[in-house]
């Protein structure tokens, strides 16, 4: 008589046992194999056999299952609208994506300016949950195995609810942004911005079509195009994605998913890259000294500005010479030394690429929460004074 | 050096590049304070504020005061606070709160998403014992219940683990633990054996996590008991 078991290849077997190995770790260990050794097998168990997710009156819940609960609150209230099915799916997708989404190590990255951003790496979400857990292993909070497990489910539970409601932010952002556009028509150059959900050509053959005798030397004629859009499309926040130079990249990569769309401007790696495609991409409204670099040559000394930054070797006048810019002009464009004195009073000018490096790392989330939460370097409240929670909602629909 | 002055740009570049880049940011922030008490480093320091406020300010500009980014950045925070997933140390978290709190419309924002909440953030989360035969459950223990006994267990195989699916033990319990007449073939049984089937020595012991928990087994006439009860502390 042959059992099941009796059936199996070698591997087969082997891939069971370490299958029921795995199924013995603790939730930390779990994480701990997928944070390491990107193991598939792990995040599979941890995702499909352990229920660690507790709501009131029902039995332990998968993650998956927590989230199918979260996503039933968005879509059970009583005027459901359509964005509001499509807000609840988004949310899920991005929030499942954020504890399951493992990189394949052996799949190139499309896009060579964006490092981090070839998709949602489910391992940087696993790691907060293991500071969290070894914090309090650490501080001796945690004296038995089951109370760690009882510790582990409270803590992962609280972060996939935390991500959960980011990820809806940030669903609501994809869904409401405009991007702008730059149409050429008539031999004038009007900016337009347009809704998130059309892409670029078909806003280009739908400006062909509805909008007719363009009039070139109206100044008033970029509104009543961008009216027309309003109109006609719709219009939402106005964050332009070229601004911060992430267009370019993603308009390279068609296939994205609204997840890895979204990703490539959480995790954006490459600093200097991403402040090059920015400057090379506004040269012609650069200082003349530097639009004369041409494209090519600039992109080289941003790169080799921050080259030589990293390595403690940056002199800008030695630029200025190797570059051919007045020391002056290489100053204005990237000085160290941005205090001086204007008849007997101290002013401050941020050169250009360094305002550009703020600008650029203004949309990196875990910037500004350092930012927001660095005590002294700001006044928060002056801050938070700035921005009325209420203003963003009015667009929410 | 010139670029003293502008010593905390590779090491913000440095942490984008990092796997864990909440972390590296952190730690970032951390390094630029530090090395800004140095008095070299001062106004590099000082440029750093700067820099800071640029961010701000270009974020400000972004779209005609809507402050998106920012906006974002501040939901980012009270979403860690109202889950009680904030990273960073007391001081900022109550900083930040005390901010906060002092304007009117954040803090009703703050309390709102905490009360939307309610349901989801976890409270401290029960944890129990279950018994498992061919993956049905025989019956469970709530770990703050132990020591606690299941009854009618026949023999078979049988999986024991945590409510949250984490196995515990696996294998056989036979009918010798289980069953009077084959465990204590020479001995009768005594009256009322199956309720105080706890009271008698066990037929087995299973040590469960490294003897933090351990099982009796104990025999009956016709099934047996599973008492669970606390071994040595961690």
């Amino acid at each position: 008589m042959y059992g099941k078991g009796d059936s199996l290849t070698r591997e087969e077997k082997s891939a069971l046992m370490e299958r029921k190995s795995l199924t013995r770790l603790p939730t930390v260990e779990l994480v701990r194999c997928i944070i390491d050794h990107s193991d598939r097998v792990a995040l599979n168990i941890l995702l499909e056999t352990r229920r660690l997710f507790h709501l009131k009156d029902k039995p332990p819940l998968s993650l998956p299952g927590f989230l199918m609960e979260l996503r039933a609150r968005l879509t059970s209230m009583k005027e459901c609208h359509i964005h509001d099915l499509e807000m609840a799916d988004c949310a899920y997708d991005l929030t499942l994506a954020k504890y399951s989404n493992l990189p394949n190590p052996t799949k190139r990255k499309s896009n060579h300016h964006s490092v981090k951003g070839a998709g949602i790496d489910c391992r940087n979400y696993y790691r907060a949950f293991l500071r969290s857990m070894q914090w309090m292993i650490d501080e001796g909070k945690i004296s038995s195995q089951s109370q760690e497990e009882s510790k582990a489910s409270g803590t992962l539970q609280n972060m996939v609810y935390m991500n959960y409601l980011r990820s809806r932010q940030e669903c609501l952002r994809k869904t409401k942004l405009s991007i702008r556009y730059a149409w050429q028509v008539e031999g004038m150059t009007y900016y337009l911005w347009y809704p998130s959900w059309i892409t670029s050509k078909e806003f280009r053959e739908w400006l062909e079509e509805n909008v007719r005798d363009v009039s070139p030397g109206d100044p008033e004629e970029r509104k009543r195009i961008q009216s027309l859009i309003d109109a006609n499309l719709g219009r939402g926040y106005d964050i332009s994605f070229d601004k911060v130079d992430f267009d370019k990249n993603l308009s390279r990569d068609k296939n994205l998913s609204s997840v890895e769309f979204y990703e490539r401007f959480i995790f954006t790696g490459r600093l200097a890259d991403n402040v090059a495609q920015k400057k090379v991409g506004e040269i012609d409204s650069l200082r003349p000294a530097i639009k004369k670099l041409g494209a090519k040559k600039l992109e080289r000394l941003i790169l080799q500005i921050f080259s030589a930054l990293a390595g403690g070797e940056y002199q800008t006048s030695r630029f200025a010479e190797q570059y051919g810019i007045s020391k002056a002009s290489m100053s204005r464009f990237a000085g160290s030394k941005w205090r001086e004195k204007i008849r007997g009073s101290e002013a401050v000018s941020v050169p250009d690429l360094w305002k550009n490096t703020a600008h650029i790392l203004s949309g990196n989330p875990d910037f500004m929460e350092m930012v927001l939460t660095s005590g002294t370097l700001i006044q928060v409240e002056e801050v938070l004074r700035l921005i009325n929670p209420n203003q963003g909602k009015k667009n929410e629909r | 050096m010139s670029d003293k002055n502008l010593y905390f740009i590779p090491i913000i570049a440095q942490a984008l590049e990092s796997d864990d880049p909440r972390r590296a940011m952190a730690e970032a922030f951390q390094k630029i304070r530090s090395i800004g008490e140095q008095p070299d480093y001062e106004e590099g320091f000082r440029q750093f504020k700067e820099f800071i406020k640029s961010a701000l300010k270009v974020s400000a500009e972004d779209s005609e005061g809507e402050i998106p980014w920012l906006r974002e950045a501040v939901y980012r925070l009270i979403h860690s606070l109202a889950t009680d997933a904030f990273e960073g140390d007391e001081g900022q978290q109550d900083s930040f709160i005390r901010a906060l709190i002092n304007i009117s419309e954040w803090n009703a924002e703050y309390e709102r998403i905490k009360e939307e909440g309610e349901d989801f953030v976890a409270p401290e989360i029960p944890i129990e014992l279950e018994v498992l035969k061919k993956e049905r459950i025989m019956g469970s223990v709530p770990i703050s219940s132990v020591p606690g006994f299941i009854s009618h267990i026949s023999p078979g195989s049988y999986t024991i683990r945590f409510s949250n699916g984490r196995v515990l033990w696996e294998g056989e319990i036979r009918k010798e633990d289980l069953i009077w007449a084959f465990a204590y073939p020479e001995k009768d049984l005594p009256m009322a054996a199956e309720t105080e089937a706890v009271r008698r020595e066990p037929t087995r012991s299973i040590s469960l996590l490294d003897g933090e928990l351990m099982i009796r087994i104990f025999a009956g006439l016709e099934a047996g008991v599973l008492r669970f009860e606390h071994g040595k502390t961690i």
